[in-house]
């Protein structure tokens, strides 16, 4: 009795998990989106120049849960704040239309290892900034090279006594993909990043003609289905911001 | 609210500030009866703003500690989660010494706390180009002549301590510093654009000492006035001694804080700052509910990395907001392996190693007081290690023949939200004057305490001590 019982059992479970897997593989169990907010300030709302602005922003994901309840790493979630001088419409548009839909393969390593527990693009941290890393060296593929291998292998005395840990996992290529995005992108005056679902970003002095405006867009890339590789998926939220 | 403007009339309810546990004793100092009662903030939970606190409200004045996290002592923290019998490790500040760390002295005293003798730096074995060197090896002129050291080094080092060999080059410019707190006129203020190297190589240092005690990117006169501090101090470069509270290192915050009762707020993070000619008021969270307070004065106990993330009007002087945003510490993960047994006695090594490995730097023993056959080993690591991935470098490196490991823990400080800060790093090379006095100077009636704000960057010894100076300064302002 309790063999044929338990054989009913297991027959059940492959059942379902014969199921599982074959609607993952017709594709109907899907990674949801995540949902990403830029909560305050509000879209179109207007800034003070010379003047602090707080940022706070909410992940809802269907899988990996809310940021409000703390299911949500905050060190996962980003912000990149662009800044564009005058009021042009049009700028603005196509500055909108530009944000950012996916991230290139340098930045979105970068976001999903351990990189920015230590240093953030444009203010010191525990290590350097990126922008003083791109000031310090020239802009050329021996530099590229000779810094990947420096993420790789770690160095310790380059920036005073702060030590920077190896990260054998990377593949050269992967960490030459992390220099060349910090050395394109960690010098742009127009641009910063920001970790976290909430902070607070600086507006410049006021400009010549007074006008000017900044678009903010949070991302978050989920976690995906668990063993079900490359199923995640990126949300992100683009405002705007103008002066008054 | 303008900065300043009817302190406390509107924010904070009138007993606020009141002790509110009339079980905790708050020594009240009877000089101070007749003079006005300050109310004070003190931003950051860690044991420098408790310290301060403490000793704020041991002077009568009405103070809040506000802590960003969920939990108070900051970069103090020790841990049992995990481990098995009563074991527990310090996985943040670990050690004092003796002579040094007057005020942490002071401290076990008046809270009765027992400390412990801590043998960490006896009978250390150095691993150097991959070979274990013991103490009486780095003491072995034959040895030293091998590592390639000089003959006034291989001299100095058969007859002092591998750690004092600094002390042979820097010894006769000490004396200069009468004023610990002054760097500068004392004859060496060309030496902070003169790196720790070219420094020493002028004085005759050979390759393998500059390899072991050189530098490029630290100034000759910042480490002659770190020189000059301790020996003022009467505390060798390297103390060999050093000692430890029983039960963990969080014993002394959580004294504070025990005094300090419901005054202490956890997960209560400043938002911004405003402050003027009579006051200062805060935004916070008060465990996500966002608040305001205002009080006569505010304490930063915040690490600058931190810190410098939080909006203040009207901004700091370019001169201030240039030390906030430029002062660096160090971070790392700690790594906590509990064995069955002392495993390396079999070996007859000590346990006591500098494993010159990239993912697990040292390992020592804690906790040695339990009564129980498992042991606690903690180790230094990079930031974003395994506790695993740290393991495997140990028995990679390990010169005895097995360990009894059965459990590894990892603590990493460079993923925590507000206390991933260690301690401060030497200032950069020809910018003592941009940092100091700067760092430790008080702007209005904002203040600056913690481990940062000292002259000398050891943790809990420049918590203390700035803690102190701050609680006075305010007390006397």
């Amino acid at each position: 009795m309790k063999s044929s019982r338990l054989f009913l059992f297991c027959c059940t479970g492959i059942f379902f998990l014969a199921g599982y897997v074959g609607m993952l593989g017709a594709g109907k169990i899907k990674n949801n989106p995540p949902k990403v907010e830029i909560l305050m300030p509000g879209n179109e709302s207007t800034f003070n120049w010379d003047s602090y602005i707080r940022y706070t922003i909410r992940v809802t994901d269907a899988e990996d849960g809310n940021s409000e309840f703390e299911e949500i790493s905050p060190k996962e979630v980003f912000l990149e704040v662009t800044y564009l001088p005058g009021s042009s419409k049009t700028n603005e548009n196509n500055a909108v239309k530009a944000a950012v839909i996916s991230d290139p393969p340098g930045f979105a390593l970068m976001k999903s290892s351990t990189c920015f527990n230590c240093h953030l693009v444009k203010a010191k941290l525990t290590g350097p900034s990126f922008l003083e890393i791109s000031r310090k060296y020239a802009h050329n593929s021996a530099t590229i090279s000779m810094l990947a291998k420096k993420v790789i292998k770690g160095t310790s005395g380059v920036w005073t006594n702060t030590i920077m840990p190896p990260n054998p996992d990377f593949t050269e290529e992967q960490s030459k993909q992390m220099i060349q995005w910090i050395f394109k992108n960690a010098e742009n005056p127009n641009r910063n990043y920001f970790v976290g679902t909430e902070g607070n970003f600086k507006t410049r002095t006021k400009p010549d003609n007074g006008k000017g405006t900044y678009i903010l867009t949070a991302s978050y890339s989920d976690h995906g289905l668990k063993g079900i590789a490359k199923s995640n998926q990126r949300g992100q939220h683009t405002i705007v911001i103008r002066s008054k | 609210m303008s900065a300043g403007a009817g302190i406390a009339s509107i924010a904070i309810p009138d007993n606020l500030y009141k002790d509110e546990d009339a079980s905790v004793a708050t020594h009240p100092d009877p000089e101070k009866k007749f003079k006005a009662t300050k109310k004070v903030i003190v931003a950051g939970g860690g044991i420098g703003g408790l310290c301060c606190g403490y000793e704020l409200m041991k002077k009568g004045h009405e103070v809040i500690v506000l802590e960003a996290s969920g939990r108070h002592g900051g970069h103090v923290f020790t841990a049992r989660d995990g481990l098995s019998d009563g074991l527990y490790a310090d996985f943040g500040a670990e050690h004092i010494t003796k002579p040094g760390y007057e005020r942490y002295w002071g401290y076990t005293r008046e809270f009765n706390l027992e400390v412990l003798y801590y043998p960490r730096r006896e009978n250390q074995l150095r691993r150097i180009d991959g070979k274990f060197y013991t103490e009486a090896m780095l003491s072995d002129p034959s040895e030293l002549k091998k590592l390639g050291f000089n003959e006034r080094e291989i001299q100095y080092l058969s007859q002092n301590p591998w750690t004092e060999l600094r002390s042979l080059y820097n010894k006769p410019y000490l004396d200069k510093f009468t004023d610990e707190y002054q760097p500068f006129g004392v004859g060496y203020d060309n030496l902070d654009t003169i790196s720790l190297t070219d420094f020493f190589t002028k004085d005759g240092a050979s390759p393998a000492a500059l390899r072991f005690m050189g530098s490029t990117t630290s100034s000759a006169l910042y480490e002659l006035w770190q020189g000059g501090i301790l020996k003022l101090r009467g505390v060798p470069l390297a103390p060999p001694k050093l000692y430890r509270l029983k039960g963990g290192n969080q014993g002394l915050p959580n004294e504070f804080a025990k005094r300090l009762g419901s005054r202490v707020r956890l997960n209560s993070p400043v938002l911004s700052i405003k402050h003027g000619q009579s006051g200062v008021t805060i935004r916070y969270k008060e465990f996500n509910e966002e608040k305001e307070m205002s009080a006569d004065f505010f304490v930063c106990c915040i690490p600058p990395p931190a810190f410098r993330s939080i909006p203040v009007e009207p901004a700091f002087p370019p001169e201030k907001q240039y030390v906030i945003d430029n002062v660096t510490y160090d971070s790392y993960s700690r790594v906590v392996f509990q064995a069955r047994s002392k495993f390396w006695l079999e070996d007859k090594l000590s346990i006591n190693l500098d494993l010159d490995h990239p993912d697990i730097y040292n390992l020592w023993q804690v906790a040695d007081e339990v009564e129980t056959h498992r042991v606690v080993l903690m180790a230094s690591c990079p930031g974003g290690i395994s506790a695993q991935r740290a393991l495997a470098g140990l028995r990679e490196v390990y010169p005895g023949k097995r360990d009894t490991i059965e459990l590894a823990l990892v603590k990493d400080w460079t993923k925590e939200s507000f206390a991933y800060t260690c301690e401060r790093l030497p200032f950069p090379m020809g910018e003592l004057k941009k940092f100091w006095p700067n760092v430790i100077k008080p702007h209005g009636r904002i203040y600056f305490a913690g481990a940062y704000a000292d002259n000398l960057n050891w943790g809990m010894e420049a918590s203390t001590r700035s803690a102190n100076r701050v609680a006075r300064d305010i007390d006397q302002a």
